[in-house]
């Protein structure tokens, strides 16, 4: 009966992917909104296959995806040196915490957009200030997860390490750091998530090239056809490089879920 | 395992897709809740709301908020609502948030492109240099040509965007031999302090304050008119509002109308009114005002403008739009010709010159 129950659950996702498309066509069709308002899906492949084959303003579609993942990638390796390390410290290493935490805390709630135009007087219109907004944004998530896993760790599993004679560093790589691994992954996803959200943020000043950018010229245009596109597209990047991240997550911590 | 994934992303797409669904919905009974609103508002109380748009341009609107004239002449509660681009004017009149407002050529000829429902009711001034291309002290940039290789920046879709392209077109400089920067007017600002740019086109007060940190000007928009590149901004009414509240887009002409007769007879109130709006010196506003060309009714009205040349005007922008695959297509001269709607500036001056 289970079994029957979750095949029953595989199929209303594609059930509600078509009629979504269903109603979306005869929405359009029977112009029931302008076209400015909901393209036809018609109208957004055309506009899709029209970008794949020529490519937006002077780019690729390909260079575009290339533009944003580089920034994404760069801030996202400068989230895993910086946070992981300093959120493992700040868990095990209350002086550390106190330092770190407060000012954590402090920008984690804030819109990025609040603090991008002082990123950008910083540091300027070019790739650097963009990557720096992406590393803020991502930092905090992982940061977090890392001192709160290092926090759960039963301390029976410490004790039992100390009493068998390891020093405090064997103690950190070998009981520490393997036990938070599966909340470190969950801050690395949540991460990716926050920072590829941040992304359009990131695009929106001075820009030229990448995917957000392309939805945000478009919509200077009204042209809600590649709106639509960019969107689709960034919808399913963000699922692919979500995927991505679980199927590391599943080959490094292969023991999570089994207790 | 896997079962349980599958199940996450299940989970995950029904909910995105009943969002979409939810969303589509929204939009249709929204439009039709939004009709039938604003035509029981009239019916009833005559405590109409009109929602006017404003990006602060140096011309009659600031006149007519700092006169009162618009809550003397409108029988409604007025609502002025600020923009800092023709973009985000275009996205909230085809919402319906905005009745009416002053729009950029640029903007406007692609709203009516693409359909978005509002005609020109009226003119509210003609860029002259107000609107420039100014160039750092060290970027060597003295001639249109010289600007191959260096960064530009100007709020894209804006008049200030066709004028640049225009420019580089007359100049014969291809487009991509130059690199153009999207930037709101405060981050040319700041881009500039910094040294991220080379030159850029836009509009006051970004435009005073590069001139101030020793910008040079390369070209404007008066000597780009003369080439047949005109740039203005005009006033345009959202069509349901206007069909169901005809009075009250008169009722705004006037209002404006009044505006100009200041601005045209008394500079010295112009200036003082503009200051006080803008928060600038009075001498700043003085010279502001003399950057643009302000019609009469009659003037609006008369074959150069309303009576015929601005839908060629806005025929040539949507076709510029379209070289510059901005837009894909754009409609024949008799749609432009359409979107221009001068019952409403007639009433105006009529009973203006009736008082």
């Amino acid at each position: 009966m289970n079994d029957t129950k979750t095949r029953r659950q595989k199929y209303i996702p594609v059930g509600v992917l078509i009629a979504v498309l269903v109603i979306w066509y005869l929405v359009t069709k029977m112009q029931l909104v302008s076209a400015v308002m909901i393209p036809s899906p018609g109208a957004v492949i055309t506009a899709g296959l029209d970008i794949i084959q020529n490519g937006y303003k002077g780019y690729t579609l390909l260079q575009h995806l290339l533009a944003s993942l580089e920034r994404l990638i760069i801030a996202f390796v400068l989230v895993l040196v910086t946070a992981i390390p300093l959120g493992l410290l700040s868990g095990y290493n209350a002086t550390v915490r106190a330092f770190v935490e407060p000012i954590v805390e402090f920008y984690r709630p804030l819109p990025p957009l609040a603090y991008y135009t002082i990123l950008v007087l910083w540091m300027g219109i070019d790739n650097s200030s963009k990557i720096a907004l992406l590393f803020l944004a991502g930092f905090a998530p992982v940061y977090i997860a890392c001192v709160s896993g290092v926090l759960r760790i039963k301390e029976d599993y410490i004790y039992g390490a100390q009493t068998l004679g390891a020093t405090s560093r064997q103690i950190f790589f070998y009981v520490v750091f393997p036990a938070t691994l599966s909340d470190i992954f969950t801050g690395v996803r949540t991460a990716i998530g926050v920072e590829y959200t941040t992304l359009v943020a990131a695009e929106m000043v001075a820009a030229v090239s990448g995917i957000g950018w392309l939805v945000l010229d478009a919509s200077n245009y009204l042209r809600s056809d590649i709106i639509f596109f960019g969107v689709i597209l960034m919808g399913i990047t963000g699922i692919l490089l979500d995927q991505f991240v679980r199927l590391v997550e599943r080959k490094v911590v292969h023991w999570k879920g089994k207790s | 395992m896997s079962n349980k994934n599958i199940r996450k992303r299940l989970v995950g797409m029904t909910a995105a897709a009943a969002i979409l669904v939810t969303a589509i919905a929204g939009c249709g009974s929204n439009n039709s809740a939004a009709a039938g609103s604003a035509g029981g508002n009239t019916a009833s109380s005559g405590a109409t709301v009109i929602n006017i748009g404003t990006m602060d341009l140096v011309n009659a609107d600031l006149i007519a908020r700092k006169e009162n004239y618009y809550e003397d002449l409108l029988d409604a509660e007025v609502n002025i609502v600020s923009f800092s681009s023709g973009k985000d004017v275009n996205t909230a009149i085809a919402s319906g948030s905005i009745d009416i407002t002053e729009l950029g050529t640029s903007p406007s000829a692609l709203g009516i492109s693409s359909d978005l429902g509002y005609s020109v009711v009226g003119i509210g001034d003609i860029i002259g240099s107000a609107e420039s291309l100014v160039a750092t002290k060290d970027s060597g940039i003295s001639d249109v040509t010289d600007l191959v290789g260096k960064k530009v920046a100007t709020p894209f879709a804006s008049t200030a965007h066709y004028s640049l392209l225009s420019a580089l077109k007359l100049a014969g400089v291809a487009e991509t031999d130059v690199d153009l920067l999207d930037m709101e007017a405060d981050d040319i600002y700041a881009a500039w302090q910094r040294g991220d740019i080379d030159a850029a086109y836009i509009w006051y007060p970004t435009l005073d304050n590069l001139l101030k940190e020793g910008g040079t000007v390369v070209t404007g928009s008066d000597v780009l008119a003369k080439e047949g590149y005109v740039t203005g901004d005009l006033i345009v009414a959202r069509d349901e509002f206007a069909e169901e509240n005809p009075e009250l887009v008169t009722e705004f002409l006037e209002a404006v109308l009044k505006g100009n007769e200041i601005i045209q007879n008394d500079a010295d109130t112009a200036a003082e009114d503009v200051s006080a709006v803008l928060g600038i010196e009075a001498e700043d506003a003085a010279s502001q005002l003399t950057q643009f060309t302000y019609l009469t009714g009659e003037e609006q009205l008369s074959e150069e403008w309303l009576g015929g040349g601005l839908a060629q005007n806005l025929k040539d922008t949507a076709d510029f739009l379209v070289e510059q695959q901005s837009i894909t297509s754009a409609p024949e001269l008799e749609a432009f010709q359409a979107a221009i709607n001068t019952t409403y500036l007639e009433q105006a001056v009529q009973s203006l010159a009736a008082e």
